[in-house]
């Protein structure tokens, strides 16, 4: 099969550039092992990996053009030859490498952890079956970066806006029953830039690898703000 | 303005001015099918009536205040320079406030009370 791979060194490139490979694979096996069987012939070749299953969420690249995961993505269903370049948007490290920081940064800044203000409890926090299942669709996210890297109002302001994945679990904990911080966190969000810029364009759910609906997430953070107005 | 002002209000801004826009131009286009084709009297007459006069003001505010929003927004997303962003932002603003008050003198002038 044939493949283009995104290239590049910063120490001895002066621009990335575009690697014609072709590798005797079955069609029947993802992205991750192609690359795998092109750096055991080409060492010098450098991308992310490691569980081969989806759970890790190491190995976000974009795949012809549409983010995803090299160890979920199916060879039969990619067009020859098949692009393999890094996630959009993002500073480049090396070959199919980026630099997360900005992604880690904003989802950092959400809070992503359980703020109690009660004394904890002697036991256990509980939770009805109804309260644990909002947390469905949302606690699953791996923060593979597919869903934010490919959202054009990330590309824009990606120092300002919070982007898809960090305000899925801005809702992970607004929804959960025992946060109880919904004040602070929703004046938090308010504002133009750190929710607001969703447009709604829903890159974030078509390439979601797990499934996951942030734009829903973003959606019922602007109700809750709403009722929290009225 | 404040900056949460930008916020959850603007957004809410355009959804209602988005709604009363669509209830308004179903009706108003209803209301022409019937009384079919109107002359330059025949529309002034028509917005001589205090309430439509009233409701079709709300019709253009909303409109203005509409694209002010999408302006804006474009402004955010796509002029990373906040002086020349400022700029455009005053200018959108103020070409904004002197439509609304065109509008106004336009539909004043007409109205009969």
């Amino acid at each position: 099969m044939k493949f283009r791979i995104h290239r590049y060194n910063p120490e001895t490139d002066k621009k990335p550039w575009m690697q014609d490979v072709e590798v005797d694979i079955d069609s029947s096996e993802m992205v991750r092992d192609a690359l795998l069987r092109i750096k055991a012939k080409d060492e010098t070749l450098v991308f992310r990996h490691s569980c081969g299953e989806g759970v890790c969420g190491s190995d976000a690249i974009n795949i012809n053009g549409v983010n995803g995961l090299g160890c979920l993505t199916r060879l039969s269903t990619l067009k020859e030859p098949i692009e393999i370049r890094p996630v959009p948007g993002m500073p480049i490290v090396r070959d199919l490498v980026v630099d997360m920081e900005q992604f880690y940064k904003q989802y950092r800044a959400v809070k992503p952890y359980l703020i109690v203000k009660d004394p904890e409890p002697e036991i256990e926090y509980q939770q009805t079956p109804e309260q644990r299942e909002k947390l469905d669709g949302l606690y699953e996210c791996i923060l593979c970066g597919c869903c934010s890297t490919f959202c054009p109002s990330f590309w824009w302001n990606p120092d300002k806006f919070r982007g898809p994945a960090a305000l899925l679990q801005a809702y992970r904990f607004l929804a959960d029953s025992r946060d109880q911080a919904t004040e602070e966190r929703l004046a938090d969000l308010d504002g133009p830039y750190k929710m607001f810029r969703c447009h709604t364009i829903m890159n974030c759910v078509n390439v979601c690898p797990k499934g996951l609906n942030p734009t829903k997430a973003i959606n019922e953070i602007k109700k809750m703000m709403l009722k929290d107005m009225i | 303005m404040t900056a949460r002002a930008l916020g959850l209000r603007t957004w809410l801004l355009q959804r209602l001015s988005a709604l009363y826009m669509a209830v308004y131009t179903v009706i108003a286009l209803f209301w022409l099918y019937l009384s079919g084709p109107i002359d330059f009297v025949a529309w002034q007459e028509l917005l001589a009536h205090p309430l439509i006069n009233i409701f079709t003001q709300l019709f253009i505010y909303s409109l203005l205040a509409h694209a002010w929003i999408g302006v804006k927004d474009i402004f955010i997303d796509y002029v990373p320079n906040t002086r020349l962003r400022f700029v455009l932002f005053i200018t959108i603003s103020l070409l904004q406030i002197i439509l609304a008050f065109w509008t106004f003198m336009a539909f004043y002038g007409v109205v009969r009370l």
